[in-house]
């Protein structure tokens, strides 16, 4: 043990020495890089180094995307794709420590902006926004607001992801047992119970669970129904104040209700543990009979998986639950963006790579631009009839990784109804579902309060709660206790003050 | 520039939590050489003692004594520059614990911290604190208490066994699991004692008792934490104990059997005072590290169930201080770990020194 240690010490301190030595010499550094080559030859194609999270996508050799894109705007664009945030974070620190910044990064959340604007890296777009007019069409005024910060436009958003987040059930088990499709939290109980206790799929062992997800989400319709949004440590406004689950009046009741399924043993014990797809596993394997879940139980690979355990498995879309605050699947935060594109300041002195920047984020917004970054080349990965687009099979096979160059996002629920058109049904009825307007994304919280102690404390407490480790009464005293452990209402009222600001709120 | 390999290939954050706060370890890196200047210094004092008679000028002693260890200095030469640039050197970037530390204007340019201690206050004046503290110690004593014992068993049977086949097989399977990373591992742990699906589980609900949450109850997740290090660690760990029973003088077993002594015997009188000293120094060298409780393991395994008993400083560090990208924080944290971690070292080792064992 000692000895891996010091290998892994050794590793590191090759890595610290070298951040502390280029480090010092990072501030003087940073103009001689390739910025200044490119600019004394203004014939050759631009260098442009896109930086974003890839999630492990895999560009081909041959990539059609990058060819068309360097042949129209006379660039040569490269994808630097760490595979995971926590990755993408740890590179760019490195490389901003060393002065060795991406062209363009694309931030995968508002917290990035607002450490990075505060470090003074990045570009304010103010100037260049009359530039931008494609880009600023195709994402509408919404997505301009998001990038703001102190009066400064610093990023641009890209539009949200379409949220088709619900609850999904066995409906070939609810048939066997003969029951109705629940539509309060009473029904959805039952069901619940019925699926854990009355042997849904006929095995003889009672070896099922009814509800499942990955933690607080699990609840969230339930939770919706009383009007609160616990999960994701929501910011929402309600009865004209801005609050988070803990200030909301119906806290407690909500509480009370999502601590009856625990009581009666209907709630998979992991539901608080499951990480990554383990929830979504559980239920492919026919382990538990409701999931909190979106449309991507019914993308190919996922509905090829349960097909396989059980090919008579039938999942479907639960209508939302309904309660005394009417129905609301879960929160969605209308300041989420599925990326924030950002320009490095050091970009600002080379005008002709600022300019190449312009037009290809300007390119991408542009009906043809979008159709080739959505899916791929006319006639060859799909076809136009009467303007509606038809993926052909080398479309389908060819064009998985092409979305790393939707640099200003894509209208979410017609492209996914094209690319997933057998599942289309559920992401537009996901779509129309009714969900809580949260504002996290607009939020810059104060450093005087430390949001991971605060979220952390809200969710012990609550977990508790329901559990029965600690009495409901004390629900009522958890939104004292974060402003007078944490100083919560420090957050609450930048909150405020950010959103009135903004238009939010009055 | 920093070459492009090492910063793609080596891109866990854990990388970047390392380079901040286990730069102060290096005092408990460089014991083993300190242990080797303590034998050039004593030869040093018995070639010193021949040289006085011949009454050497003082002011080139030292100089001569060097000479004639050189092999030995120089032996030790690659070893001490490497602490030194590696280990040593970096120390210097501990400073941002007391500044306000900014990437974009390096160590130097940014401002110092106003108080000089916010980042430690700031630390020390979590509502978790006393928790954090509880959780680390805790952890990281029950593994160094529950550690030690295991490898040196496995490594005595190994050693007794006649047959050379099992020997090696046995060696090679039981150090195998240190190479897992602690992903797999968790994927293991999952299988066996998962409440839903694991194999231990199963089999007692099969027996008509109630399934145990290994992984979700306060009561339970710290078992499972040391009992998993302490099987990955096992053979590893193993592995420093046989090299020091194979150094044991054979004449000594020899001596014990004509005496008529039997394999226990041997054990107990000749190979367990054998290695009596590599035990105490593995023990000293993990005191140091009594505030590492295992930041991937925790990290991996942990969830909001048991946060009670297994959040420990590092896993909060990375929530709080690099997830935010408040390094003076993180570094603030690793200072006070480190030297909280050379104190023990000290300390321990003076009570070593009072029962004749201490590494300087």
């Amino acid at each position: 043990m000692n000895k891996r240690n010091r290998l892994n010490g050794a590793i590191v301190s090759v890595l610290s020495a070298s951040l502390l030595l280029t480090g010092c010499s990072g501030g003087s550094g940073s103009e001689n890089d390739p910025v200044a080559e490119s600019s004394k030859t203004p014939s050759n194609p631009v260098k442009l180094e896109v930086m974003k999270v890839g999630f492990g996508a895999k560009l081909p050799e041959d990539d059609f995307v990058k060819k068309t894109l360097d042949e129209k705007l006379n660039i040569d664009l490269n994808l630097t794709l760490p595979a995971s945030g926590d990755d993408f974070k740890t590179q760019l620190n490195t490389r901003i420590a060393s002065g060795d910044f991406p062209d363009v990064i694309e931030l995968d959340n508002r917290q990035s902006l607002q450490q990075l604007a505060n470090m003074g890296v990045l570009l304010d777009l103010t100037p260049y926004l009359d530039k931008l007019s494609d880009a600023k069409r195709f994402i509408g005024d919404d997505g301009f607001k998001k990038g703001i910060m102190n009066g400064k436009t610093y990023a641009i958003a890209k539009t949200p992801y379409l949220s088709s987040n619900a609850y999904y059930f066995r409906k070939d088990w609810l048939d066997q047992l003969g029951l109705s499709v629940p539509t309060t939290s009473d029904e959805l109980l039952k069901v619940a119970k019925a699926f854990t206790e009355n042997d849904p799929d006929g095995n003889g062992v009672k070896d099922t669970y009814g509800i499942t997800g990955a933690d607080w989400r699990a609840f969230a319709p339930i939770f919706g129904s009383y009007g609160v949004a616990l999960s994701d440590f929501s910011t929402y406004i309600k009865d004209g104040k801005v609050i988070t689950a803990a200030q909301d009046p119906n806290f407690k009741a909500a509480l009370t209700d999502v601590k009856r399924f625990i009581e009666a043993g209907v709630v998979d014990p992991e539901v608080f543990s499951n990480k990554g797809a383990a929830a979504t596993d559980k239920a492919i394997k026919g382990m538990v009979g409701i999931l909190f879940t979106d449309f991507g139980l019914f993308k190919q690979d996922t509905a090829d998986k349960v097909k396989a355990a059980n090919p008579n498995a039938k999942w479907e879309i639960m209508p939302t639950i309904k309660g005394p605050a009417g129905q609301f699947e879960n929160a969605v935060d209308l300041g989420a963006s599925s990326g924030l594109i950002a320009i490095p300041k050091s970009v600002e002195k080379d005008k002709e790579k600022l300019q190449k920047i312009i037009d290809l984020l300007n390119y991408v917004s542009t009906p043809e631009g979008a159709q080739l970054v959505q899916f791929g080349l006319k006639d060859m990965h799909f076809t136009l009839d009467n303007n509606a687009v038809k993926l052909t099979d080398q479309g389908t096979k060819e064009t998985g990784y092409i979305w790393v160059y939707q640099f200003t996002g894509r209208p979410e629920r017609e492209y996914l109804s094209i690319k997933f058109n057998y599942a289309s049904a559920y992401i537009e009825e996901g779509a129309k579902r009714n969900r809580i307007q949260a504002y996290n994304g607009f939020i810059d919280p104060p450093s005087s309060v430390n949001m991971a102690d605060a979220q952390r404390y809200l969710f012990e407490q609550a977990m508790q709660i329901i559990y029965g480790k600690t009495p409901l009464e004390h629900a009522d005293k958890i939104a004292a206790d974060l402003n007078s452990k944490f100083g919560f209402e420090a957050y609450l009222d930048q909150a405020a003050k950010q959103l009135k600001e903004l238009g939010y709120y009055q | 520039m920093i070459p492009r390999f090492l910063l793609y290939e080596e891109s866990f954050f854990y990388r970047f939590l390392l380079i901040l706060c286990y730069k102060m370890h290096s005092f408990v890196n460089a014991l083993p050489f300190v242990k080797t200047l303590r034998y050039i210094n004593r030869e040093k004092r018995w070639e010193g003692s021949a040289a006085m008679d011949s009454k050497t000028i003082k002011g080139t002693a030292l100089w001569n004594d060097v000479w004639k260890m050189r092999a030995l200095y120089l032996m030790l030469t690659p070893g001490l520059l490497w602490y030194i640039i590696y280990k040593y050197v970096p120390m210097i970037g501990l400073v941002i614990a007391f500044k306000d530390y900014n990437i974009v204007e390096g160590v130097a340019a940014s401002p110092w911290a106003d108080p000089w201690h916010k980042y430690f206050t700031q630390f020390f004046h979590s509502p978790y604190f006393s928790q954090l503290l509880t959780n680390t110690l805790l952890i990281s004593f029950y593994k160094l208490i529950f550690g030690i014992a295991p490898p040196i068993v496995l490594a005595i049977l190994i050693h007794e066994c006649r047959s050379l086949v099992m020997k090696k097989w046995v060696q090679t399977l039981s150090f195998m699991p240190h190479f897992l990373s602690w992903v797999i591992i968790y994927g293991i742990v999952i299988a066996f004692f998962s409440e839903t699906s694991g194999v231990v589980n199963r089999f007692i609900v099969e027996n008509g008792s109630k399934a145990i949450p290994f992984l979700t109850s306060t009561d339970w997740f710290r078992s499972v934490l040391v009992a998993s290090d302490v099987w990955q660690n096992l053979g590893w760990g193993a592995i420093i104990y046989l090299a020091a029973i194979s150094s044991i003088d054979p004449s000594l077993y020899e001596a014990c059997r004509v005496d008529g002594g039997g394999r226990f015997r041997m054990i107990w009188n000749i190979t367990l005072p054998g290695i009596r000293s590599v035990i105490v120094l593995m023990f000293i060298l993990k005191v140091g590290h009594i505030l590492d409780a295992g930041f991937e393991q925790i990290y991996i395994m942990y969830n909001i169930q048991v946060y009670e008993v297994a959040d420990i400083i590092d896993t909060w560090v990375y929530r709080t201080g690099l997830q935010q990208m408040n390094f003076s924080l993180a570094s603030a944290v690793g200072l006070f770990k480190s030297l909280f971690g050379l104190v023990l070292v000290l300390v321990s080792n003076s009570l070593a020194k009072k029962w004749g064992e201490s590494i300087w």
